[in-house]
C-alpha cells in the first residue's frame, strides 16, 4: 500500500501533516487526544491548527473510548466540514457497532488509526505517568510485557485497525524515530497526496505484528483460562461480582452500552415494599440492592455480541472487579457462537437484529 | 429528653461485634421487629453488602459496624422503600452519615421512614473501599482499634472532618455509643422516644449515666473541626476560582460516577447525561470548539461539577461516597463537602438533622439573604 513516511517521531509527524491538511482547506477539525497540562490527558475536537501543538494522538493513554465520544460528536448530525479523527484500534471498531445502533455516523471523518500497543490502566498514579510512559516505548512496539498495561490490552490480537483510512504504525522497530503513514483507503490516499514527500510501499502486515499477535494470544489465552467462568455457576459469580457496588460505571462508560437510560436504572425495575416482604419471607433475607450480579448479566446478555474489548469497564471499576476480562472471554464465546466479529464489517448486521432461533440449536445442545 | 440515661453492655473476648449482635438478637426475640437490615461481609471476605434479614443464622454474620461504607445506606433505604411504605417492622443499622442522607431521601420523598428503626453507633470514620478490598485483614484490626481510639491512619479524608459522628445532628433512634465508656463495655443510649421503648421491651433498664459520652463527644467535635478548618482553609486555596477549580477536576475522566453513588442525587437520569445534553449536531460542537480553538470531550466537566453542586450541595452530608468511587481519585468529596458546608451555614440548615425541618430551596422567598446579595456589586 502507498505509504508515506516522515522521519520525525509519530505525534510530530501526525501533527506536520494534519497542518498541512489544514492548510489545504482539507478539513475543519481535528478530535484526537490532547494534553491539557502536566500528567492530565483528555480528547478534544480542535479547529484551530495552532492548537495541534497540545495533541498527543499516540499517548498511551484512553480516558474514554473515542468511539463513545465520536457517536456523541455525530449522533444528531455528522459535520458539515471533514473531520480527522485519531483513534485506536478498538475504539474504531466500537464506533463501527454504534453506527449499526444508529447512535453514530462516519460521514466527513477521516479516520487515522494505529498499530496499537494498547495504553496504560487509567488506574495508574499520574505521579509515574512519564516514568511508565518511557517504559512503554521502549517495550511496546516489540509486545513486550509492560508492568501497567491494561490487562485488556495485554491479550488484545485486534489491534491493528483494518477499517482505518490511514495507519500509523507504531509495532515494530524504529516506531519512534521514523513515522508511516499506511494509506488503508481511496479516502486515505487522496487526503495525503501532494505531501511533497517521499511515497514508498508498504503493507501494514509484517513480520513484528505477527510475533506480538503470538504473544498477545498466549496471554490472551493464560488470561481466559485464569478467570475458570465456565465452572462460576451462581456461587462463582457472586464470589466474582460480590464486591460490586451497583454504581454501573462499567456500563457507563462501555462504548456499547449508548442507551440514555439503563433498563436496571428505570421505574420498571423498581421493586414495591409488598414484593420486598414477600420475598423476605420466602427467602429469610435479601441483599439489597438485589439485582448486582443481574445487571452484569443482563449487560453481557445485551453487549457481549458487540464487545470489542477495549477494557474501558475494569478500568473505571472502583472495587477492581476484572469486568473486562469476564466480558471479553465470555463475549467471544458468543460471537464465535453466531460467527460475528464485531467493528469489522458495517455490511454485517448484528446478529441480535436477524435472530434464527434455529442459530441457537448448536449452542443450547453443547450446554445440555 | 434532657434526663437521658443508657445501658451498659458488656464487651466478651473484645468482640463488639459479637455485643451489639447480642443486643440486636435480644430485641428480634421479642418481636421489637420483624427484621434488620445490616452490613454482611460478603462470601468472598473482602467487602461488606446491605442485607435484609429475619434469619438468626444470617443475622449472626452481619458487621454492625464495618471499616468501610462500599454502598451508602441511604441508597439501600431507597432501593427499599422509595415505591413506599414498609408493613414489616425494620432495625436499620447504619453509619450517622447514612441516617442523615435517608432523612434527606425522606425529605425529597424518595424514602418512607415508617416502620424504620434507626440504629448508629459513634462512627470514627471509614476505610477507603479499593483499600480495603486488598488488605481487609490488616484493616480489620486497625479499625477494631479505631471505634475506641477514634483515629486511624488512612481513614477517607470527608471522614477525618466530620463532627457529626455521633447522635447529636443525626436523628438515630437507639445508638452505641464508644467514646466515654471503659474498653470492655458498650452503651446503648435511646434517642428518641421509639427508642426507649425498644430498651422497654428488651427489658434493659436505664440507669448510666451518659455525661462522660457527652464530654468525649464534645472533644471530638472540636478536634474534628480544627481539622475541617485547616482542611477548608487548603481547599480554598488550592480550589477557588475557576482555574483553579479545572486543575482541581483535571484528571476527571466525566464518568459521573461521583453523581451515581451519592446518596442524595436520586434522579434517575441526570440532566447532563439526557437526550437534552447529549444530543447536539456537530456543527454546533464545532461553532463552540471554533470560540477557542478546541473543546474537551466530553464537554462541560466543570458545568457538570457545578451543576451538580447547586443541586445537591445543601443536602450534601459529607459521606464521601462520590470521592471513594471516583476511578480517577478526584478528591470531589473534600471540595463538595466544603461547598456542602458555606451553603448549609448561609441557610442555617444541617442536612439530615430532622425530617421535619424543609430543605431550604423548597420554603426560599424572594426577600431574603440580602446579606450575600447587597455584597455583591452589581453593575
Amino acid at each position: 500500500m502507498k505509504t508515506l513516511k516522515i522521519q520525525k517521531p509519530p505525534d510530530d509527524a501526525i501533527r506536520d501533516v494534519l497542518t498541512r491538511l489544514f492548510d489545504a482547506n482539507s478539513i475543519g477539525g481535528v478530535f484526537a487526544l490532547t494534553k491539557k497540562r502536566e500528567n492530565t490527558y483528555a480528547y478534544s475536537l480542535i479547529t484551530k491548527k495552532e492548537l495541534l501543538t497540545t495533541i498527543v494522538p499516540t499517548f498511551p493513554i484512553m480516558p474514554m473510548n473515542a468511539g463513545k465520544m465520536i457517536s456523541r460528536l455525530t449522533m444528531v448530525e455528522p459535520p458539515s466540514v471533514p473531520i480527522a479523527v485519531l483513534l485506536r484500534p478498538c475504539e474504531l471498531r466500537a464506533l463501527y457497532e454504534l453506527v449499526k445502533l444508529e447512535q453514530a455516523s462516519l460521514d466527513n471523518l477521516l479516520f487515522i488509526s494505529f498499530t496499537c500497543g494498547g495504553v496504560l490502566s487509567l488506574k495508574l498514579s499520574t505521579d509515574i505517568l512519564a516514568e511508565k510512559t518511557e517504559e512503554y516505548w521502549e517495550k511496546a512496539p516489540s509486545g513486550e510485557p509492560v508492568a501497567g498495561l491494561r490487562e485488556s490490552c495485554t491479550m488484545c490480537t485486534a489491534f491493528v485497525p483494518d477499517n482505518a483510512d490511514i495507519v500509523v504504525t507504531l509495532i515494530g522497530k524504529d516506531v519512534r524515530q521514523e513515522t508511516n503513514f499506511i494509506m488503508n483507503t481511496e479516502k486515505g490516499e487522496k487526503y495525503l497526496e501532494g505531501m511533497n514527500s517521499q511515497y514508498s510501499e508498504q503493507s501494514i502486515e509484517s513480520n513484528e505484528i505477527e510475533a506480538v499477535r503470538r504473544k498477545r494470544q498466549a496471554q490472551r489465552e493464560s488470561v481466559f483460562a485464569k478467570l475458570k467462568t465456565e465452572e462460576l455457576g451462581w456461587n462463582g459469580l457472586i464470589n466474582v461480582f460480590g464486591r460490586c457496588i451497583n454504581c454501573h460505571a462499567c456500563g457507563n462508560a462501555c462504548p456499547i452500552c449508548y442507551c440514555t437510560l439503563c433498563y436496571v436504572e428505570s421505574a420498571e425495575k423498581d421493586t414495591f415494599p409488598l414484593a420486598w416482604e414477600r420475598q423476605l419471607r420466602r427467602e429469610g433475607s435479601l441483599r439489597i440492592p438485589d439485582d448486582t450480579v443481574m445487571y452484569h448479566l443482563v449487560r453481557m446478555l445485551h453487549m457481549g455480541v458487540m464487545c470489542v474489548g477495549c477494557g474501558m469497564c475494569s478500568d473505571v471499576c472502583p472495587t477492581d472487579i476484572p469486568v473486562a476480562s469476564i466480558f471479553t472471554k465470555v463475549g467471544q464465546r458468543m460471537q464465535s457462537i453466531v460467527e460475528y466479529v464485531p467493528g469489522k464489517d458495517l455490511e454485517e448486521a448484528m446478529p441480535l437484529a436477524i435472530v434464527d432461533p434455529e442459530d441457537f440449536e448448536e449452542a443450547e445442545s453443547e450446554t445440555e | 429528653m434532657n434526663s437521658m440515661k443508657g445501658t451498659l453492655l458488656t464487651v466478651e473476648a473484645q468482640n463488639i461485634s459479637s455485643t451489639i449482635k447480642k443486643f440486636i438478637n435480644s430485641l428480634l426475640e421479642r418481636n421489637v421487629f420483624d427484621a434488620v437490615l445490616a452490613p454482611v461481609r460478603i462470601p468472598s471476605g473482602e467487602s461488606f453488602a446491605y442485607l435484609l434479614m429475619r434469619d438468626k443464622a444470617v443475622l449472626e454474620q452481619c458487621e454492625p459496624a464495618p471499616p468501610i461504607m462500599p454502598i451508602q445506606g441511604a441508597r439501600v433505604l431507597k432501593q427499599l422503600t422509595r415505591r413506599g411504605e414498609l408493613n414489616v417492622k425494620v432495625l436499620s443499622i447504619m453509619r450517622p452519615c447514612e441516617i442523615r442522607a435517608s432523612i434527606e431521601l425522606a425529605k425529597l420523598q424518595q424514602v418512607h421512614l415508617k416502620n424504620i428503626t434507626f440504629l448508629s453507633f459513634d462512627c470514627p470514620g471509614a476505610f477507603s473501599t479499593s483499600d480495603y478490598i486488598n488488605e481487609p485483614d490488616m484493616y480489620d484490626v486497625s479499625f477494631q482499634k479505631a471505634l475506641k481510639a477514634f483515629t486511624a491512619k488512612d481513614f477517607r479524608a470527608c471522614c477525618t472532618t466530620c463532627v457529626n459522628f455521633s447522635s447529636g445532628n443525626t436523628p438515630t433512634d437507639l445508638h452505641i455509643a464508644h467514646l466515654g465508656v471503659p474498653d470492655d463495655k458498650l452503651m446503648v443510649i435511646p434517642t428518641s422516644s421509639r427508642g426507649e421503648a425498644c430498651l422497654q421491651a428488651a427489658q434493659l433498664s436505664l440507669t448510666e449515666d451518659i455525661s462522660n459520652w457527652q464530654e468525649q463527644c464534645k472533644v471530638w467535635q472540636q478536634r474534628r473541626q480544627e481539622n475541617r478548618e485547616k482542611d477548608f482553609l487548603e481547599l480554598r486555596q488550592r480550589a477557588a476560582g475557576i482555574v483553579n477549580l479545572d486543575a482541581y477536576f483535571s484528571d476527571c475522566i466525566n464518568c459521573h460516577n461521583c453523581m451515581r453513588v451519592c446518596p442524595i442525587c436520586y434522579c434517575r437520569q441526570c440532566f447532563f447525561d439526557s437526550r437534552d445534553t447529549v444530543r447536539i449536531e456537530a456543527d454546533n460542537y464545532l461553532i463552540r470548539a471554533r470560540k477557542k480553538g478546541g473543546i474537551t470531550f466530553p464537554t462541560d466537566t466543570i458545568l457538570f461539577h457545578l451543576g451538580r453542586m447547586s443541586h445537591m450541595s445543601l443536602s450534601c452530608v459529607g459521606c464521601g461516597a462520590c470521592e471513594d468511587a471516583c476511578p480517577m481519585d478526584v478528591p470531589v468529596g473534600q471540595v463538595f463537602n466544603f461547598i456542602g458546608d458555606k451553603i448549609q451555614k448561609m441557610f442555617e440548615y444541617v442536612p439530615g438533622r430532622d425530617v421535619e425541618e424543609s430543605i431550604p430551596v423548597l420554603t426560599y422567598s424572594e426577600d431574603e439573604l440580602h446579606e450575600f446579595e447587597d455584597a455583591r456589586d452589581v453593575s
